[in-house]
């Protein structure tokens, strides 16, 4: 079996929007499709820490053109993922990037060249793909990414480890996909914690410094779920002005604060439990408020860990002192 | 439902086997190999399975770490004895679990006795920082071992694989940007990247536990190879492996497709970074990598 290579204008040099016209895979003409052929942005996740929230506000944003599906999955699992919702099929751009991204699929290999032709259909508008899966990616296919497409602006959604364990807990459980098991034994809450799914998107330290190796910190922003529950306005505004979209322009009928998820069920949580994920996660509470800083400074004061951190503070002061000393 | 914590009825098993009946060791692994795939992993497990100071689990991969042991395997278990037996019975136990267990999976190395064990499973090249750490702090002494083989001789010895156990679709050998393409399956990509994954690995281990051993010291003095890894891991370097020879390397007679020297320059000029990376980072025989590509 031999491949054919889908786009034979292909050269290998174009980076982020040099190239705005061409013939999908369809031999469809895409002249009405003037976009640069590649996303503006990815939204790194977190799961569980208002990505959804975020899809919704930019997908009326007058500014923006997003995929008829929040979570392309495509640099994680090349589009292979089971879809718990039907996407959006308003026009026919829509449908051409099914189409499009149908054809993705059927491939072995990451074809970052066609995937960033999927944006085609943006024309001049700004456009992304928000998968919190790409937050588990490895520096190797990170690298790639960044390489492929330099300018790429890169978010992420920080949410207090203990808070979004628990929602994703919840989800997992509300969907099947985690066995029900009994929520007010802390062990067992301890063990579930440690289902892979789950371990490996409770580290934001650790994706932050992945991503932070191979974007550009002028293209990397992190910014908080704390910010989502007290100032959704605020966060609105902050993000469309990263992306470059006009944060005075309104998302259609649809207010900052409105948040179709928030409603979900979730699992009740008992003080005990709690206490018991936040020692688990104590060292990368600790973490976070050295490492985004921002809200999640106060993150381990909920649970008790503020003396701890006082004390490495101070640690790290008296390291500055001695420095100072013997600089002097 | 509520999930039983699964060790406390291990005494027994499903087969009413005691395992009391064997000598128990200390519930861990003494090491594991992460990899590379294709760079002499079969080798060791071969070497280390006859060797008197070990005893070897009847699988060469776990895969616990990464798929939590849910594969399909293509050879079946050794089966020698019973104690074989009752390890994989324990694997399977293990593996029908949703949640990383690293107690129960300690626990399979008590069969080892007084000998060494491990873990020989090249997908563990491919593990996040999260799970790296998590298994380095719950087995803090665990030794730690990666063979490094120049990244364009052993994607051609993956692609090869993969293509004759028809994991990936078949590719022209011939054709360089065919060949290009099938470098861009994640698969391949996540095992290309050798200096990645050190880098990975060394963040969480102690210099003393983890070690870098090179496959072209297994091409050029496997005996001598043999020996580095025996003492490493505690070994004595001095008792043979049963009648197996160091040099004796079952997998090489493989069908291998011809990489024509156009093909060659192609994943070379792909993996360029990471040849020079390699260099730098691994030191060793993959200081002379980057110069057999012209770099």
């Amino acid at each position: 079996m031999r491949w054919n290579w889908p786009f034979k204008s292909r050269d290998g040099n174009h980076r982020n929007g040099d190239r705005r016209n061409g013939d999908d895979h369809n031999g469809r003409e895409l002249d009405d499709f003037s976009g640069d052929a590649c996303p503006d942005f990815l939204c790194v996740g977190a799961q569980k820490a208002g990505t959804s929230w975020l899809y919704r506000q930019l997908e009326p944003h007058p500014d923006f053109w997003m995929p008829p599906l929040k979570e392309l999955h495509y640099l994680d699992q090349l589009n292979r993922t089971k879809r718990f919702h039907p996407p959006r099929c308003g026009d026919e751009r829509d449908t051409s990037f099914l189409e499009s991204m149908e054809n993705l699929r059927g491939r072995f290999y990451l074809d970052l060249e066609s995937y960033g032709r999927l944006f085609c259909h943006k024309g001049p508008l700004l456009s992304g793909d928000v998968s919190p899966a790409y937050s588990t990616l490895n520096d190797e296919i990170i690298e790639r990414v960044v390489d492929r497409f330099p300018n790429l602006k890169v978010i992420f959604l920080a949410r207090d480890p203990v808070e979004r364990a628990w929602s994703q807990l919840s989800m997992g459980t509300r969907l099947g996909t985690i066995s029900p098991f009994n929520i007010t034994d802390p062990e067992e809450v301890i063990r579930n914690l440690l289902n892979p799914g789950v371990l490996i998107r409770s580290y934001p330290s650790k994706v932050v410094a992945r991503w932070k190796r191979y974007v550009r910190p002028e293209n990397f922003r992190v910014f908080f779920f704390d910010d989502l529950k007290e100032n959704p306005a605020k966060l609105r505004r902050s993000i469309l002005r990263f992306l470059g979209g006009d944060p005075d322009k309104p998302s259609g009928g649809l207010r900052p604060h409105e948040n179709g998820d928030a409603g979900r069920d979730k699992l009740r949580l008992t003080a005990k439990v709690r206490a018991r994920i936040a020692k688990f996660f104590e060292e990368e509470l600790k973490a976070c408020a050295k490492e985004l800083g921002g809200p999640a400074k106060s993150w381990p004061a909920r649970y008790g860990f503020s003396l701890l951190l006082f004390f490495w503070d101070l640690l790290d002061d008296i390291d500055l002192l001695f420095w100072c000393d013997w600089m002097a | 439902m509520r999930v039983a914590w699964p060790l406390r009825s291990h005494r027994t098993c499903k087969s009413g086997r005691q395992a009391d009946s064997f000598p128990r060791g200390e519930a861990q692994p003494d090491f594991i190999c992460i990899g590379g795939q294709k760079a002499g992993t079969s080798w060791l497990y071969h070497q280390l399975t006859v060797h008197p100071d070990f005893w070897m689990p009847p699988v060469k991969e776990l895969y616990y770490f990464d798929s939590l042991s849910k594969i399909k395997r293509r050879l079946p278990p050794r089966c020698k004895d019973e104690r074989d037996a009752l390890f994989m019975e324990k694997l399977d136990q293990l593996s029908a679990r949703a949640c990383l267990d690293l107690v129960g999976y300690g626990k399979l190395f008590e069969l080892k006795g007084a000998l060494l064990s491990g873990d020989i499973s090249p997908s563990y090249s491919m593990l996040k920082d999260d799970l790296v750490e998590q298994v380095i702090t719950h087995f803090p002494n665990l030794k730690v071992i990666f063979l490094a083989r120049d990244p364009v001789e052993r994607v051609w010895s993956q692609l090869s694989m993969e293509a004759r156990l028809q994991t990936i679709p078949p590719f022209d050998p011939s054709d360089p940007d065919e060949v290009a393409r099938s470098l861009g399956w994640p698969g391949v990509l996540l095992r290309s990247h050798l200096s990645k994954i050190v880098a990975r690995w060394r963040g969480y281990l102690r210099p003393d536990l983890f070690r870098v051993f090179f496959f072209d010291d297994l091409e050029r003095d496997p005996a001598r190879l043999r020996r580095c890894i025996l003492s490493f891991l505690g070994a004595d370097p001095d008792k043979p492996s049963g009648r197996l020879r160091a040099d004796n390397k079952s997998n090489v007679a493989k069908d291998k497709p011809f990489l024509s020297a156009t093909v060659r320059s192609r994943i070379a000029q792909f993996f360029e970074q990471e040849l020079k990376a390699c260099a730098a980072e691994l030191g060793g025989p993959a200081k002379h990598w980057p110069a057999r590509y012209g770099f």
